[in-house]
């Protein structure tokens, strides 16, 4: 988020939700953690790194697995979301 | 706290020192020259944390203009050898993190093997220059096994806490 950079985690959950916005990180464990403190938010979406980087998720996964969240009409708000389990390739596939 | 549980601190100081003890004790307002100890110890944690991050400490004056405060005491201390990496003490990764920013380094390696992107690319993409990208390859190529095992855990503990995270994508993940 524009002007957040060197905010810390919570600040920065706290302006998506004044946005009315979802969340998208890297740091799951980060926001995990505020998560679990009870913080009412319009979700958190996580994109989980694997052991091997080659196997990690490129834009183009990122792209693909919020699309189909979308698709889905899943409310996700107050949810922590891996977007790692949405990345199939449409969402009949699921 | 129970009279068992205090230990005593005991040195010697020269009337230099002494005389500067009192003016911090004077400065702060402290009621002894061990509360004024105690006060500057834990300002001077506040500032080095901060430092340790990345971040630049400033005074703002009533106009706005603004002075950076050099702490060359805390800033020699924290040098690691990496002139754009930084611990992030608050994160749960220990990996290091691009300084003054929430991005952890293996994010922008990582991203660069699996998009193909060269590292000018990289560096436009995260508005980093160029000797940053080089840096943050040269400590996740040296730090493969910590990157390895933080992915190994996050995993871990994301399922733990009911998150599925099984990947979908033709045999990835």
């Amino acid at each position: 988020m524009a002007g957040l950079d060197g905010s810390n985690d919570r600040d920065v959950l706290v302006a998506a939700v004044r946005t009315g916005r979802a969340l998208l990180t890297r740091n799951g464990l980060d926001f995990k953690a505020i998560h679990a403190e009870g913080i009412v938010h319009c979700g958190i979406l996580i994109v989980n790194e694997d052991r091997d980087p080659s196997k990690n998720m490129s834009f183009d996964d990122i792209t693909r697995a919020i699309s189909n969240l979308e698709s889905s009409g899943w409310d996700i708000s107050g949810q922590v979301v891996s977007l790692n389990d949405w990345q199939f390739d449409s969402i009949e596939g699921r | 706290m129970s009279e068992n549980a205090l230990k005593r601190q005991n040195f010697n100081v020269t009337p230099d020192e002494e005389a500067e003890l009192l003016r911090l004790r004077e400065v702060l307002g402290a009621s002894s020259i061990k509360d004024a100890i105690l006060r500057a110890t834990r300002t001077l944690l506040v500032l080095a944390r901060e430092v340790k991050e990345g971040r630049r400490i400033y005074a703002v004056d009533e106009t706005g203009e603004k002075t950076r405060l050099l702490l060359p005491d805390v800033e020699a201390s924290m040098s690691s050898g990496w002139r754009f990496l930084a611990e992030r003490p608050q994160s749960a990764y220990r990996q290091l993190f691009v300084k003054g920013r929430r991005l952890r380094a293996s994010t922008v390696w990582s991203d660069m093997i699996v998009n193909k992107q060269t590292a000018t690319e990289a560096a436009d993409d995260w508005d980093l220059p160029m000797d940053a990208i080089d840096e943050i390859i040269r400590y996740c190529e040296a730090n493969r096994e910590l990157i390895a095992t933080e992915a190994r855990n996050e995993r871990a503990e994301m399922e733990a806490a009911g998150i599925a995270i099984s990947g979908r994508s033709g045999g990835k993940s």
